[in-house]
């Protein structure tokens, strides 16, 4: 049949830009989106206080002193506190040892950080069972001072209030809560989801976050093929006599 | 009606135009603009999603501004603000907003998360409603960004005022929407001026279109509240008038479309003045290429100079009432002050923004900073990206700056027929360039340790980026070319939707 063959030939010419931008969208997501949806990094419970941007700063403990910061938010997934902590200036021994205790309504829990640590230190700790805005408290039980890292940039301080020995300090001692347990970011989606629903206030609840995201990823590759043949076709329809 | 074949769009309506005119002419949108334009409008909900509040370029500031704007009907003024003043500007429910919620110590810093929990969003709604009446309008004054001009904040004042109800979190994200219009408005333009440029070949048109809607910084600064965005609109836009005056030949229409937008563009913000001299340029070529008689000539002239003094006539007198100091915050007349200005150190500084330092050459000012901070990670996204993408970006960006010069040799004749389009266009980019390297100078010989060029500001000239990408196509052999489009639409593509994804991760898990 020549005739439908003569038809065909340019629907299929046309078939192949759209088939080759489908092919590389489909190809590009396997190898690039699908392992970094699949890869698992160092979840973050939450960073109630941030390292410096710019200016490190160091905020120094005496023996038998204690740091505290309020407003701080622990959640159920915050199983590790990540702080820095440093021996005292001219010690050679390290840091000396740390409780850190946390406080909310409903919650307390106490974790104890041995001497000896140098810079970054992750530690243990018990969760709550819900969400909680509490104080974090760190104790020096050691013997001499201890220098925790933070920041006293203006534009970096956080909303928690942080007191040295009860004493209000200007800026924040760098705080951040992990998760023990490391999911994949696909099967992170909810959480992560939820968190971006409460910072638009909830005017994009999680379930239209949900569809937005499901629709797009097939709506933006789909409509890009789509014009992209669509507007060959059309050239290909006005070259015709 | 009949359709103009260049732009794909209906053909203006006669003034019996019926009421449902609109929703016809809607109807003949053309579908592939239609199906970018959706592209376009999803991508612009995910950056606002994934983006939180106050997060975009000096999105704070540019919300004080609109904020202190809309609420006092005064502008602010650039004296008094800096970086170390800057926690204590803005309003109160501003200011506890980038507090509460750790908006501000995130800004920049990719170890700090905002305070995303639902106890962290009660308690900023008990703080939200204990705010005393007036915490919206108490800003100070000053402002860094008060030197831009007030279009921008003018026109983003409206859905301020419409949507001043809202709780702030809430207001923020529809301004963004708002915002993103510029980012759609900029698409359209951008299919009108390839429809110009490109004729009737739509393909290439959809490609151009295609490839500025997907460019992802341009997506996700549409989704933020800054001026660029209008600007960048604008700019397009009177690229698009510009182009139409140089190939159709001057009218009064055509003549005071691109004076004002120029106008516009130089009341959106400063780097806006680079439109002037390309509307002289544009306005000249015109005038060659067509050889209007004396007094239409002085006619159309005196209609140009008119729209543009009276523009700027117009910002002097308002910038005096609202004491916001001389223009553009006193930097236009800055321009010229230096007396320490050396044009071969200026050279050589230039120089060496694109390539390796040469024997003999002074000593450049400033830090390492160059076409790969600005042409590639600035331009593609800062920050958005992996750095084994911005080299994968790099490597194809040469690739696409060789294939442009083939395409430049194999074209040469055509692009000599269309040279009155070619130069407003290089005319454009030129005078970009320049005024951003000067100005950048200029910064570096006052003992500014910044760069003053960055990425977004080279967004402006975005539609020239659609349109390298689609002539370099289009020079390719007929059966390769509809292919390699396909390729770099596919690509575009994937940045897009893993730019969101990096967002989406880098702020909220």
């Amino acid at each position: 049949m020549p005739e439908s063959t003569a038809d065909n030939a340019p629907r299929r010419r046309l078939a192949r830009p759209a088939a080759l931008t489908a092919g590389i969208i489909l190809l590009g997501a396997l190898v690039v989106l699908v392992p970094y949806w699949l890869g698992k990094p160092k979840a973050i419970a939450s960073a109630p206080t941030p390292r410096a941007l710019f200016e490190h700063a160091e905020f120094a403990l005496p023996a038998h002193q204690r740091a505290c910061m309020s407003s701080i938010t622990i959640t159920p997934t915050s199983q590790i506190a990540q702080f820095g902590v440093h021996e005292a200036v001219g010690s050679t021994s390290g840091s000396p040892p740390i409780d850190v205790l946390l406080d909310a309504p409903g919650y307390h829990t106490v974790a104890h950080l041995p001497a000896a640590q140098e810079g970054q230190t992750e530690l243990r700790i018990t969760p709550p069972p819900h969400a909680v805005i509490g104080t974090v408290c760190f104790l020096n039980t050691g013997t001499s001072t201890a220098r925790f890292d933070g920041s006293r940039e203006p534009r970096g301080t956080a909303r928690a209030v942080l007191t040295l020995g009860g004493k209000a300090a200007t800026g924040d001692i760098a705080l951040t809560f992990l998760s023990t347990h490391q999911n994949t970011r696909l099967a992170r989606l909810g959480e992560v989801f939820d968190h971006a629903s409460n910072l638009t206030d909830r005017l994009i609840p999680p379930w239209l976050i949900w569809t937005l995201a499901v629709l797009g990823v097939l709506v933006i590759p789909i409509a890009i093929v789509l014009a992209f043949n669509r507007a060959l076709q059309e050239d290909d329809l006005a070259a015709r006599p | 009606m009949a359709t103009d074949t260049t732009t794909g769009l209906g053909a203006a309506p006669g003034p019996l135009a019926r009421p449902w005119a609109l929703r016809r002419r809607l109807a003949r949108v053309p579908v592939p603009l239609a199906l970018i334009l959706v592209v376009g409008a999803f991508l612009s909900v995910a950056w606002d999603v994934v983006t939180p509040a106050f997060q975009g370029p000096d999105e704070a500031k540019h919300f004080a501004y609109i904020q202190y704007f809309a609420e006092t009907g005064h502008l602010p003024n650039a004296n008094g603000a800096s970086e170390a003043t800057e926690p204590s500007l803005g309003s109160t429910e501003e200011r506890e907003a980038l507090t509460y919620l750790d908006l501000r110590p995130l800004i920049g810093n990719r170890t700090e998360r905002p305070a995303w929990t639902a106890p962290d969003l009660g308690l900023w709604h008990l703080l939200e409603r204990s705010m005393p009446r007036g915490s919206r309008a108490n800003g100070a004054n000053a402002n860094a960004i008060a030197k831009n001009p007030p279009l921008y904040y003018a026109v983003m004042a409206i859905p301020y005022r419409v949507f001043i109800w809202l709780p702030v979190l809430k207001r923020v994200f529809v301004l963004r929407l708002v915002n993103s219009l510029f980012y759609l408005a900029t698409i359209v333009l951008m299919w009108l001026l390839a429809g110009e440029v490109f004729g009737a070949v739509r393909w290439k048109q959809a490609l151009a279109t295609a490839v500025v809607a997907l460019q992802s910084y341009l997506s996700s600064l549409g989704a933020t509240i800054n001026a660029d965005n209008l600007l960048i609109a604008l700019t397009t836009g009177f690229l698009l008038c510009a182009v139409r005056l140089v190939r159709r030949g001057p009218s009064l229409g055509r003549v005071l479309a691109p004076s004002a937008l120029a106008v516009a563009a130089s009341l959106t913000h400063g780097r806006g003045l680079v439109t002037l001299p390309v509307l002289a340029v544009a306005l000249a070529v015109a005038w060659i290429t067509h050889r209007p008689a004396p007094r239409e000539t002085l006619r159309l002239g005196g209609a140009a100079l008119a729209t543009v003094g009276v523009g700027l006539v117009a910002y002097t007198l308002f910038g005096k009432s609202s004491s916001s100091g001389g223009l553009y915050g006193g930097q236009v007349g800055e321009l010229n002050t230096h007396t320490k200005f050396k044009v071969g150190q200026f050279l050589s500084t230039v120089w060496q923004f694109y390539l390796p330092k040469l024997p003999g050459f002074p000593t450049r000012l400033g830090p390492n900073f160059g076409y790969r901070q600005v042409f590639i990670q600035g331009f593609y996204g800062q920050g958005i990206f992996a750095p084994t993408v911005f080299k994968a970006l790099q490597a194809l960006s040469a690739i696409g700056l060789l294939g442009f010069c083939a395409a430049v040799v194999v074209r040469w004749r055509q692009l000599r027929r269309a040279w009155p389009i070619v130069v407003v266009m290089l005319a454009l980019l030129v005078t970009t360039l320049a005024f951003l390297h000067y100005v950048s100078y200029r910064a570096l010989l006052g003992n500014d340790t910044k760069q003053l060029i960055v990425g977004r500001y080279l967004l402006p000239m975005i539609s020239l980026f659609g349109l390298a990408i689609a002539f370099t196509v289009g020079a390719l052999p007929r059966r390769l070319a509809p292919l390699a489009g396909g390729a770099i639409l596919a690509g575009a593509v994937l940045l897009s939707i893993t730019g969101i994804t990096t967002t989406l991760f880098r702020f909220y898990a």
